[in-house]
């Protein structure tokens, strides 16, 4: 499966953010996005995801039609069910896997205690690291990050990279980061 | 008894006494019947069957119009959410609906449906507007960044509804519901009075009105009074109870 953008542009209030961009992303090539903030990463990932619309140029869905792709997004911001635990969020978005497999791989990014904790009384990081879980495990065809590392510290920044390169799946991997741990199983595309 | 109850029970009995002083100095039942011949009168009636059957038919009629304009008006504006065009073509209706006076729908509800389902009509338009406007209000106040959220992931459409759009909608609505429910009661009770149906508190309050039976009206009233309030108690608790869960 690819994902082939050709020549997109996106203005916002008259400033370019995207110029004629075009890139290829494949299953085979999971790909960290780089760029000072602003420079349209997340633009980029919603334009991708079809939450945004470009103001010229076309995405191509190779191997499947566009509808029925299916996206796994962390966002830039935590938009997880806050009167819900951290398994229930999971469930949610990945009703087929079996509560067993949802806690297991929650506990191996998260403590067991705060498993069963309404996510609103969870820290920021433990909160990313449940929409990570969440994604990996929602049924998709394409992962989607938008700084999935934001709020975590340096060991547990490495373990949620790990993770997430144990669970792709041969899935196509597109994320955005500031940090330099994806560039040791993803190619780096910087923007300008 | 604590301090509250005392003090609310000595307010309720002031007002009681000064009610009946007031009628005691009037001297005249047809102009203020006192609440010692306002009890005597609601006594008199709770002993005959018809009486019953009237608060029975009236409570009946007007709750199921009100759950009539609550469906109607949560699943109006739930497809206007979804679909512009139905919202357009919704809109001029509804405007009319909420600006008709609600005496001109009785006189129209009577010439085409008779008086008998009057009370359930005229709630039902009644309660419909003032949900249909609040629940669209609510599905727009949710929050868009979970419904990308929901979208992207899939959710089934019972776990957007539940999750990401009711608890926004409850907030808008639980208020919308506690004033019609009370605007159910007073509006079809008023139909009534002019519809006149056979077994309906708003019978009994017309017969009191020709007959100058004042200490009848506020009996009849104390019985309608007793009715909304019980009502929106249980609605009330409906609410608190779903917005827990």
């Amino acid at each position: 499966m690819k994902i082939i953008l050709n020549n997109i542009c996106k203005s916002y209030d008259g400033r370019k953010v995207l110029d004629n961009f075009c890139y290829e992303f494949t299953s085979d090539a999971p790909v960290v996005i780089e760029g000072e903030s602003g420079i349209g990463k997340t633009t980029l990932l919603r334009i991708i995801t079809g939450l945004e619309k470009p103001d010229s140029g076309e995405i191509i869905f190779e191997g499947i039609s566009r509808e029925s792709v299916r996206f796994a997004p962390v966002f830039q911001e935590i938009r997880l069910i806050d009167k819900l635990d951290a398994v229930s969020n999971v469930k949610l978005a990945a009703r087929e896997v079996s509560d067993d497999d949802i806690y297991s791989n929650l506990n191996s990014l998260i403590p067991s205690e705060e498993l069963r904790k309404k996510v609103r009384d969870l820290s920021g990081g433990t909160r990313r690291r449940v929409e990570i879980v969440r994604a990996c495990l929602s049924p998709s065809d394409v992962l989607i990050m938008d700084e999935p590392l934001t709020g975590l510290d340096d060991d547990n920044a490495a373990k949620v990279v790990s993770y997430i390169k144990d669970n792709l799946s041969g899935r196509i991997f597109i994320t955005s980061s500031h940090s330099d741990l994806f560039e040791a199983f993803c190619t780096v595309l910087s923007l300008k | 008894m604590n301090k509250g109850t005392v003090r609310k029970v000595l307010i309720t009995v002031f007002w009681l006494l000064l009610w009946q002083g007031a009628s005691v100095l009037v001297h005249n039942s047809i102009l203020l019947a006192g609440p010692y011949e306002s009890l005597l009168a609601l006594c008199t009636f709770a002993a005959t069957s018809s009486f019953w059957l009237s608060i029975l038919y009236t409570f009946l009629k007007i709750t199921l119009g009100f759950a009539l304009g609550l469906v109607s008006g949560v699943l109006f504006a739930s497809l206007s959410y979804r679909f512009k065009l139905f919202r357009e073509f919704i809109t001029p209706p509804v405007s009319v609906i909420k600006s008709i006076p609600v005496a001109s729908f009785v006189i129209i509800v009577i010439i085409w449906a008779g008086a008998s389902s009057l009370a359930t009509v005229i709630s039902a338009l009644v309660v419909f507007p003032m949900i249909y406007h609040n629940m669209l209000s609510g599905l727009e106040a949710s929050s868009s960044s979970l419904i990308e959220m929901g979208r992207l992931l899939r959710f089934r459409f019972i776990d957007k509804a539940r999750y990401i759009y009711f608890p926004q909608v409850l907030s808008h609505l639980q208020s919308a519901i506690l004033i019609s429910s009370g605007m159910a009661f007073k509006s079809g009770i008023a139909a009534e009075v002019i519809g006149r149906p056979l077994h309906s508190i708003g019978n009994g309050l017309y017969l009191s009105k020709i007959s100058l039976a004042t200490a009848d009206l506020f009996a009849w009233t104390f019985c309608a009074v007793i009715l909304a309030y019980l009502f929106e108690k249980a609605v009330s608790l409906i609410l608190k109870k779903g917005s827990a869960a």
